[in-house]
């Protein structure tokens, strides 16, 4: 563009009331008075129009079964990790010829990872085992809506059980229950004994 | 009538109204923020009527409802990718790495924005990084001089989609993202980790080429 016209910069500045760009006052008076510049900036307004307008581009098939098989795989890997970290620790434990404290130490770490990774595949704890049995079943967010619907039942609320899943929810809700119990007796009698 | 914010949004005639004596269009708000603002507001009203709702279970990780959001904004992600990616693809690749990314990090949306503020931002992030990651050659320069190997017949006068095609990747994700997606030069240069400066400069430079191409003429 010539000097006497503004510079695209500043035609863009002026469309955006850009006032940071240093000589945006002096332009937007200039495309005021100049028909040259004004032209200029109404093409501009014109093809920002005509780029927003541009027909929205579809993906030609669904991305989101990919995504699903991934995050069913990371699920997969975060158990098989624990899993592993499990039993090398056991490993350790078993054929280091080391002293009785990291014995002791190895048997702890291998515990407390086994207890972890089967009571998390156990189906009515709420993890991965919840969310399997879900979706054997073909629902979705079983451990959520099942208890959700065990305490309105609890509380004596009037709640229709979604997907007509009542008797589901509720033995699964009772089994929740009595695991969790199970769980801080085995606890309590560890402490006690 | 220079000064205005989101906030006059509802309190102001639409832009294509505002225009001085002189013909020089006069908006609050940069005008081609304008629309795009209001097209972000009502986004999410329009692909997920219930998207707060919808949301709340994909956080607590309901599959449902992770699918759900992937019905309501594959489409908008996917059409953002296109466009700043060369190869389809690429923006099929990018499309799946924002839901992955989306599915995973969902419990951090503190929904202090709209939804699709968010995965906007997720799938430009996307995109750029798919861009450094192929590292184009001409990321730098406007790459007029290797599109006519691209081109079709020398009669047909080149449209827009054409011109923004022959873009390099650099313009043409500034030129989106800055006039189509409504972000600012200081966001894009956060993102593209450059400068204001140099997104200001990217998106004159490829306004001045899409001019050139388009309005004189110029055969593709």
């Amino acid at each position: 563009m010539s000097p006497d016209h503004l510079s695209m910069e500043l035609l863009i500045a002026v469309r955006d009331g850009d006032r940071s760009e240093p000589g945006y006052a002096a332009a937007r008076q200039h495309a005021d008075g100049c028909a040259a510049c004004r032209a200029e900036l109404d093409r501009l307004h014109q093809r920002t129009a005509q780029l927003r307008a541009l027909a929205t581009l579809e993906p030609a098939h669904s991305a989101f079964p990919a995504v699903r098989q991934r995050l069913e795989a990371d699920r997969r890997h975060r158990w098989q990790r624990r899993l592993s970290w499990a039993g090398l620790a056991a490993a350790a434990w078993a054929i280091l010829p080391v002293p009785n404290y990291v014995h002791l130490a190895a048997g702890a770490v291998a515990l407390v990872a086994s207890i972890n990774s089967l009571t998390g595949l156990i189906p009515v704890a709420g993890y991965d085992g919840s969310e399997a049995l879900g979706e054997w079943l073909g629902v979705p967010g079983l451990h959520r809506q099942a208890l959700a619907y065990g305490l309105a039942r609890l509380r004596r609320r009037p709640v229709a059980a979604p997907g007509g899943h009542a008797r589901l929810f509720i033995w699964y809700s009772l089994g929740f229950v009595v695991y969790n119990l199970a769980m801080i007796g085995i606890v309590a009698a560890l402490i006690l004994r | 009538m220079e000064s205005g914010g989101p906030e006059d949004l509802h309190l102001r005639p639409p832009p294509s109204t505002l225009r001085s004596p002189g013909g020089l269009r006069r908006s609050p708000l940069p005008l081609h923020l304008y629309d795009v603002m209001t097209r972000a507001l009502t986004m999410d009203a329009m692909s997920l009527p219930n998207a707060e709702a919808v949301v709340a279970q994909a956080r607590r990780g309901d599959p449902v409802a992770l699918e759900a959001l992937y019905r309501a904004y594959a489409s908008p992600v996917y059409n953002l990718a296109r466009r700043i990616c060369r190869t389809t693809e690429d923006a099929e690749d990018v499309l799946q790495e924002t839901f992955y990314e989306v599915c995973r990090s969902i419990r951090n949306y503190r929904g202090d924005g709209s939804i699709w503020g968010w995965i906007r931002t997720v799938a430009s992030s996307k995109a750029l990084m798919r861009l450094r990651r192929n590292k184009y050659r001409d990321t730098e320069l406007l790459h007029d001089e290797l599109a006519p190997a691209r081109s079709a017949s020398p009669a047909l006068r080149m449209d827009l989609e054409s011109a923004l095609d022959r873009l390099s990747d650099t313009a043409r994700a500034v030129v989106w993202l800055h006039d189509v997606e409504g972000y600012t030069h200081e966001e894009i240069a956060t993102q593209m980790g450059r400068t204001v400066s140099f997104s200001k400069s990217q998106l004159a430079r490829a306004h001045a080429r899409l001019r050139g191409w388009l309005d004189a003429g110029v055969t593709a």
